[in-house]
């Protein structure tokens, strides 16, 4: 009765093998690493389209010609239900801070004042006031390659914002799989990471008006640089991120850990140009000097961004993420955020020995490095609200947690070892991504709209 | 193909047992990728050991011969288990005076009894016996069983056919009296007050749990570090501080864990003895129960192959596998002429078949911000399961495989499908043996992940599952619960 068994399960395993076989050939060829990165990088878009119409029945573009202009060219940037410019949430991927990085691409720098007037307590408070009300508590050099790329070529900004990210997504997604990765990795563990940092709860982000695609991109590229050895360049990429983004700057951190420890590991050999992995060192940060040099210029004060975030409310604590009753209360938080910690935390105690075999001392400084400061950093400039608690605000660190790159090469090698629980990991992390996170971002946080999400912290209108 | 947590036994593994052919091996270690076997291939042989690491192993190995030796040692372990029974009562004395600034007794000297034999099990407040909730460790169902204890089954009404499943619920049958006449019992031996001799007795099981767990037979299928892990985590478990309250936890699971060890040693009629008992004080044990008879099938149908003499011994055990449940029935129709009145009084409570919860995913994230955590735990539990099963079954034989197997797999759907909303998962779970073994296995061969979840554990004990119980989850005095799901006054 039963004799079919033994040859079902030898046909299921052959076909099984099959399947393994063909998988880990993907990551050898250019071409299939080229039509994955296009296949995740659409699946975000897809995701967003889908999103929009079953949660707030509305198309991808709800006011299709109308490109985002400003109808008072000084309108603030955090103030009032409908903001400006006009139209800028009228793409689904549009929410939250890509009106801002918007509002650059449309006006530049032009709503901020030229001198910064620190004559008295009061004019300094206005100062940093002005700075966040015209955009400037983000960085404008995301805007700034938005409206470049809207001039040059005649297209809205908000879609040549959405053309760089996608871009940007899909070359960082073709790196995941580059030849040092996968030399150091293997095949399977490398597609392994890239599936993984794909199905994130807030990968999404990747393809949206944001700054993570282009940022995580540029690291990702300093990472393979740097696993080339080639430091000066790796240098440049990653201090060409810092502009983007401030939570970059863990990436300038980690790389220079990185090139010392290599430097000092040649200096004890006695090689000869033991010192060339320093000359990447003065490049790391390269961007945001530029960055704050313009400002200075044309805003009158190096650090108006910094003075924008005060006045936007920046309280950085740098031990919150080592407060129990943070992670804790993060576990019920609207993103659940504890959650996603929680699970990366275990992933990387699971294979971290591995990772660090595979890759080698420096590789391994710059991404354990890379993602330790990026964690600390991003949870330290979280914004308590919600319960009015002082730790309650767990908002975005999802998103800090997607610029880790630690967790998605501890994932990839949990593929190998431990595939039933990468799944679970996956179905796991789709499931956030979906109900939670993507809802939570095209609604701006409606819970009657999301029934998933976790305990409200907060809401706002999306309406332009 | 790697399988989950499939690596090769580790130089500490216990061998099989004799008797039995070797639990399946574990599969070779995961298949070594290209560039695993590439990273091998240009390492060098490591070097030898500097005198001073090798001093550093020695004394390594001496601390653990040390330790070794020390926690084989009976009246060592009897030490172990019983500061950990004592530490989930520190933890309620601890939470009373920093949640709800009240001491363990609230009403030291305090006679409980009821000023009406008839009072209604869930109406009016505060409820009935007065002063029930005087300990900090009694909360919730406490009252129920401290009740029985009182006034058996007095309340309940004797004729079927004016009764109904309210009334049934209002008496309290709506949990299980056998729990409440083991109380009973214990106050007429000890003349403690009823809440003291439940305490008392539910500490005792936590204890013999606690050396349940490192008893000899579990030491030899897990390693001795692997045991002393799953006692480690099993008391941290979020769930673990049930062990000391006048609930039934503690005694169904050293009833359940002894009808296991029983098994083990192939003492069918003992081990059904057990298992069977605990039917008697806890409804979701027939997982035990059916597991068991089971495994007593499978082994009748092994000696009989073997053509042993007197193959049919297991079969004489099948009865009395649910004997608990079936002699509560079996007084229920003697007493108040419905053999099935405990299963009314649930009906009327509001249970019914929630299965449809597995085809729902919406179901399990929504879970994530219940106000106990309990869809973390849950979600944890299987993912350690699937990480562990295969390593964590490997020491057992085929029976004790086929019993943890099946328990667990029904613990595991139970859980879902029993709570009302999801308070109580965690405390199902830990009827389920597989992830609890799987933590041994995290303590032997992934020891951050192991301390990572020991601290997760504990942080949830303390900040939901606990403070929910002695609050009757006041989200006031537990800033870190999730969504509310229920909220009782407990004051009595």
């Amino acid at each position: 009765m039963w004799k079919w068994l033994p040859h079902a399960r030898a046909q299921v395993a052959a076909t099984f093998d099959r399947f393994v076989a063909w998988f880990d050939k993907l990551a050898g060829s250019r071409r299939s690493r080229i039509g994955i990165a296009v296949v995740l990088a659409a699946f975000h878009l897809a995701m967003f389209a889908r999103a929009g119409h079953e949660r707030l029945d509305l198309p991808f573009n709800s006011a299709p010609g109308e490109a985002p202009v400003y109808s008072d060219i000084n309108a603030y940037a955090t103030i009032g239900a409908v903001r400006q410019p006009h139209h800028w949430s009228r793409l689904i991927v549009s929410r939250w801070d890509a009106e801002h990085y918007i509002g650059f691409g449309v006006r530049g720098l032009q709503a901020c004042p030229t001198e910064a007037d620190d004559s008295s307590e009061q004019a300094t408070r206005i100062t940093d006031f002005k700075y966040l009300q015209c955009g400037l508590g983000w960085q404008p050099a995301y805007g700034w390659m938005g409206g470049t790329l809207s001039r040059i070529t005649t297209i809205p900004v908000d879609y040549s914002l959405v053309i760089i990210s996608v871009l940007a997504t899909i070359l960082a997604n073709f790196l995941w799989t580059a030849a040092p990765l996968v030399k150091r990795l293997g095949n399977r563990e490398s597609l392994g990471a890239l599936i993984a940092f794909n199905a994130f709860p807030s990968a999404f982000h990747l393809v949206a008006p944001f700054t993570e695609g282009t940022t995580f991109m540029l690291a990702l590229a300093g990472f393979v640089a740097l696993a080339n050895e080639r430091w000066i360049l790796s240098g440049f990429l990653i201090g060409a991120a810092t502009a983007l983004r401030t939570a970059a700057v863990a990436y300038s951190a980690a790389f220079g850990l990185a090139a010392v420890y290599t430097a000092y590991v040649r200096y004890r050999k006695k090689e000869t140009k033991w010192w060339k992995s320093l000359l990447g060192i003065p490049l790391c940060g390269w961007s945001m000097a530029l960055q704050m040099l313009i400002l200075k210029l044309t805003v009158g004060d190096s650090l108006a961004y910094v003075r924008a975030r005060h006045a936007f409310g920046d309280n950085h604590d740098y031990f919150r993420l080592f407060s129990p009753t943070f992670i804790l209360k993060a576990i019920t938080a609207q993103h659940m955020d504890g959650i996603v910690l929680i699970a990366c935390l275990a992933i990387i105690s699971l294979t971290i020995r591995e990772v660090v075999r595979r890759l080698g001392p420096a590789e391994s400084i710059f991404i354990i490095a890379a993602s330790i400061f990026g964690i600390i950093l991003g949870a330290a400039g979280l914004i308590a609200r919600g319960d009015g608690t002082e730790v309650a605000g767990t908002w975005g660190l999802n998103r800090y947690m997607l610029m880790c790159p630690i967790t998605f090469l501890c994932a990839g090698v949990m593929l190998r070892k431990f595939p039933i629980t990468y799944l679970l990991w996956i179905v796991l992390s789709l499931e956030i991504y979906w109900h939670v996170e993507l809802c939570s971002f095209i609604t701006q946080g409606n819970p009657d709209l999301c029934p998933c999400m976790g305990r409200f912290q907060f809401g706002l209108p999306f309406e332009s | 193909m790697a399988g989950d947590g499939n690596d090769a036994a580790e130089p500490e593994a216990p061998a099989p047992p004799a008797a039995e052919p070797a639990a399946k091996s574990a599969k070779p270690d995961d298949a070594e990728s290209p560039v695993e076997e590439a990273i091998a291939a240009v390492e060098p042989e490591p070097p030898a050991p500097s005198p001073r690491a090798a001093s550093i192993a020695e004394k390594k190995r001496q601390i653990a011969k040390f330790a070794g030796h020390w926690a084989r040692v009976r009246w060592v372990q009897l030490v172990i288990a019983v500061a950990l029974a004592f530490g989930h009562l520190g933890a309620f004395a601890r939470a009373g005076h920093s949640r709800l600034n009240i001491p363990f007794d609230l009403a030291p000297g305090a006679h409980l009894q009821f000023t009406d034999l008839r009072a209604g099990a869930l109406s009016g407040f505060p409820r009935q016996p007065p002063k029930w909730s005087r300990l900090v460790v009694s909360r919730m169902d406490a009252q129920h069983y401290i009740g029985t204890a009182l006034r058996g089954l007095y309340a309940c009404p004797k004729d079927p056919n004016k009764a109904n499943g309210n009334a049934y619920l209002a008496c309290g049958l709506g949990w299980l009296p056998g729990y409440g006449v083991v109380g009973s019992a214990a106050m007429k031996l000890t003349g403690l007050e009823p809440d003291f001799a439940l305490v008392l007795v539910s500490t005792v099981c936590a204890i013999i749990l606690n050396l349940l767990w490192i008893c000899p037979m579990m030491v030899r299928r897990m390693g001795l570090l692997g045991a002393y892990g799953v006692l480690l985590a099993w008391n941290c478990y979020p769930g673990a501080m049930y062990l000391v309250t006048p609930l039934v936890e503690a005694m169904v699971m050293a009833l359940t864990i002894g009808g296991f060890v029983m098994l083990s040693k192939q003492r069918w009629v003992a081990s059904a003895f057990l298992i069977g008992a605990s039917t008697a004080l806890r409804l979701p044990t027939v997982d035990a129960g059916f597991a068991l008879g089971c495994c007593l099938l499978f082994a009748t149908w092994q000696q009989y192959k073997a053509h042993k003499p007197q193959w049919w011994r297991p079969l004489i055990a099948i009865p009395l596998c649910g004997w608990g449940q079936f002699l509560t029935m079996l007084v229920f129709q003697i007493k108040l002429g419905n053999w099935h009145a405990y299963f009314d009084a649930r009906w009327n409570f509001g249970d019914k078949n929630r299965v449809h919860r597995f085809f729902e995913l919406t179901y399990f994230l929504q879970g994530f911000k219940a106000q106990n955590a309990d869809m973390i735990m849950y979600i944890a539990l299987v993912a350690i399961t699937l990480l562990t099963w295969r390593r964590a079954l490997a020491g057992f034989t085929s029976i004790e495989r086929m019993f943890i197997i099946i328990s667990s797999v029904i613990t595991f759907i139970l859980a879902i499908a029993a709570p009302i909303e999801y308070w109580g998962i965690t405390r199902y779970m830990m009827l389920g043996m597989l992830p609890f073994l799987g933590m041994g296995v995290l303590a032997k061969r992934h020891r951050g992940l192991f301390v990572m979840w020991l601290v997760l554990s504990l942080g949830i004990y303390w900040n939901f599952e606990l403070c929910n119980y002695v609050t009757q989850g006041d989200p006031a005095a537990c800033p870190c619960a999730g969504r509310n799901e229920m909220h009782l006054p407990w004051a009595s």
